[in-house]
């Protein structure tokens, strides 16, 4: 196993979103704009990777028995300090998550990793993997954020996209969007992948 | 026994080192997430009365009445500001209005609200004509004021006469509702109203 | 007025907010557990008992954690704790009290310390300033809308199996459409709460 090998699967072959469908909540949840969806993506990718290193760190110490409370705490500590970071310094986004940002410890894709990688690897290859998928997961939020907010808002990143007479589809910003686009991206890259086999 | 020991002590020591850790971190950043906190309402009260020097704080937790009498530099009572709470259509909705002694606001911002995207969250929605292709064009457009449009209407009026309606208004005493969020709109019109006549009797002005 | 607010409370979380449909809180098992009819009423169960015991437990230590002004540090690690070590209690308690009922919810009980809603209502409690009563109010009707839902889609799964599907929609694609479509249902709901 390469370093670089580990880094691309989290991106592109085992991508967490759209491959893997794991953390389906904050994925659906948070993408009404693509400015959410980015720090809702970096945040997760800062929890997978410290949890990531310091599991496959540990992993010797803890008896095996009781190594998923373990792997929890450690989990919800790193959540913690991001927390931190939100409510002093980035109150808007702090706002706009409101408990999504908690709610990463039960993100399925961090203890996913916790318990499929960094239990079994060591640390160099384990941070790779931890940067790999967050990257993918953040680059999958920002897609799904990005044509949610354009098409149901006519804004990308908070500024206008389409000229003044295009009405935007409030469908895409309302919970029903969020499923429908998440939908149609899953099975466009089902698509994809089909098409790549078959060639 | 002995492995049951030894799991309850590897938890105990995961458990304490995070303890350790966050309160350490805790305590560097406790000051900035306090100021944070703070700086909500602080802005929103300097907006509602721009030319605020003093205010004196009043917390009346039984009641639920909490407000700002806030003074200028040369200690005339501009008016009071006002912490108004409602509930919404998914979340309690906080505002700070800013209501002169004659019951006319100045102006109000909403402080707290986690309405549904799209709809309700658009009460703190800005008017704006910046296109993300100006930063490759590089046009430069006039800037418009950042004040909320749903929160405008209600600046400079009299609170008790207000209504919410689902057209544009023809009167001064109507509020146009947000698209698809009358709840939203609506509470907050009768939080200010709810808010604002606690106040107005608690300092015997009506 | 104790009660009319309890039961908007109640339909709130059941049919306006729903906690899968509205809140997006329980994706994984909504569309993990959504197969068969049977294991979808399981789970459905187990969530809903986890979430009131877990609602009226956690409701309490916020009030301890507030005591000793631990709540920022603390508030995220406790609650998981609890719900995970709730869980481990609650699977022990059945296997020997009511083995009838483990058989029934037994094999869901582990995947729920994991599942976002519960951990979701312990947090919403405390940021909506619910009281204690309030808070099992609101974590057993968030626990019936999320068995509502999950039921709701295994009935359409099962019939789907016979249905023809697009091969690149199969599997998951095709659960988010009727999540779309009855999400989308749902927000009909909408005038219930209000005025």
């Amino acid at each position: 196993m390469n370093i670089l090998k580990v880094f691309k699967d989290g991106i592109l072959d085992e991508n967490p979103t759209f491959k893997l469908v794991l953390g389906m909540c904050p994925t659906l949840a948070v993408t009404t704009s693509a400015t959410n969806a980015i720090g809702m993506g970096l945040a997760t990718t800062f929890v997978l990777i410290m949890s990531n290193v310091i599991i496959s760190l540990i992993k010797d110490l803890i008896p095996s028995k009781v190594r998923i409370p373990a792997y929890i705490v450690v989990i919800a500590t790193f959540v913690t300090l991001v927390q931190f970071v939100m409510a002093g310094f980035l109150p808007a986004l702090n706002k706009s998550l409101g408990i999504f940002i908690p709610l990463i410890v039960v993100n399925c894709i961090i203890m996913g990793r916790a318990e499929a990688f960094a239990g079994k690897h060591n640390v160099i290859l384990s941070f790779f993997d931890g940067l790999g998928m967050g990257i993918g997961f953040t680059l999958a939020l920002t897609l799904i954020g990005g044509i949610r907010e354009i098409l149901g808002s006519n804004k990308l990143f908070g500024y206008l996209f389409f000229p003044h007479n295009y009405k935007p589809m409030l469908f895409f910003v309302l919970s029903p969007g969020g499923f429908f686009t998440m939908a149609i991206l899953l099975a466009f890259f089902n698509w994809l992948s089909m098409k790549k086999k078959e060639a | 026994m002995k492995d049951t020991i030894r799991f309850v002590l590897t938890l105990v020591i995961v458990t304490i080192i995070s303890g350790l850790v966050l309160s350490f971190v805790y305590l560097k950043v406790k000051g900035k997430i306090e100021v944070q906190k703070k700086a909500n309402i602080e802005n929103a009260i300097k907006f509602v009365f721009e030319d605020i020097s003093k205010k004196e704080e009043t917390n009346d937790q039984e009641n639920d009445i909490h407000y700002w009498k806030c003074f200028n530099k040369n200690n005339e009572l501009l008016g009071y500001a006002i912490l108004c709470k409602k509930g919404g259509f998914s979340s309690t909705i906080q505002i700070i209005a800013g209501v002169k002694k004659e019951g006319i606001i100045t102006r109000i911002k909403v402080v707290f609200q986690q309405e549904t995207p799209g709809l309700g969250a658009k009460m703190n929605q800005i008017r704006s004509n910046k296109f993300i292709w100006d930063f490759i064009t590089g046009k430069k457009r006039e800037k418009l004021k950042p004040i909320p449009y749903f929160q405008e209407q209600f600046f400079g009026k009299k609170y008790a006469g207000l209504t919410v309606v689902k057209h544009k208004p023809d009167k001064d005493n109507e509020i146009e509702a947000l698209t698809g969020a009358t709840i939203s709109s609506k509470a907050i019109l009768n939080g200010l109203k709810e808010g604002i006549t606690k106040v107005m009797e608690k300092e015997g002005l009506k | 007025m104790e009660i009319s607010k309890l039961l908007l409370i109640m339909v709130s979380a059941i049919f306006v907010n729903n906690f899968v449909l509205s809140r997006f809180l329980g994706i994984c098992p909504y569309l993990g557990v959504s197969r068969k009819f049977d294991s979808a009423l399981g789970m459905g169960m187990a969530v809903t008992f986890v979430m009131t015991i877990a609602s009226f437990i956690t409701w309490i230590i916020q009030i301890i954690l507030n005591h000793f002004g631990l709540s920022d540090i603390l508030q995220t690690i406790a609650f998981i704790l609890t719900i995970a070590a709730l869980v481990q209690f609650i699977e022990m308690y059945l296997k020997k009290a009511l083995p009838e009922l483990y058989k029934a919810l037994g094999i869901f009980l582990p995947l729920i310390t994991t599942n976002c809603a519960i951990l979701g209502v312990t947090l919403l409690n405390i940021t909506q300033h619910y009281n204690l009563l309030e808070s099992v109010v609101f974590g057993f009707s968030a626990g019936i809308g999320f068995t509502l839902a999950l039921l709701m889609m295994a009935s359409i799964r099962e019939r789907l199996e016979l249905a023809k599907v697009p091969k690149v929609f199969q599997g998951t694609a095709i659960a988010l459409i009727i999540a779309a479509l009855m999400s989308l249902s749902f927000m009909g709901f909408s005038g219930l709460i209000g005025e």
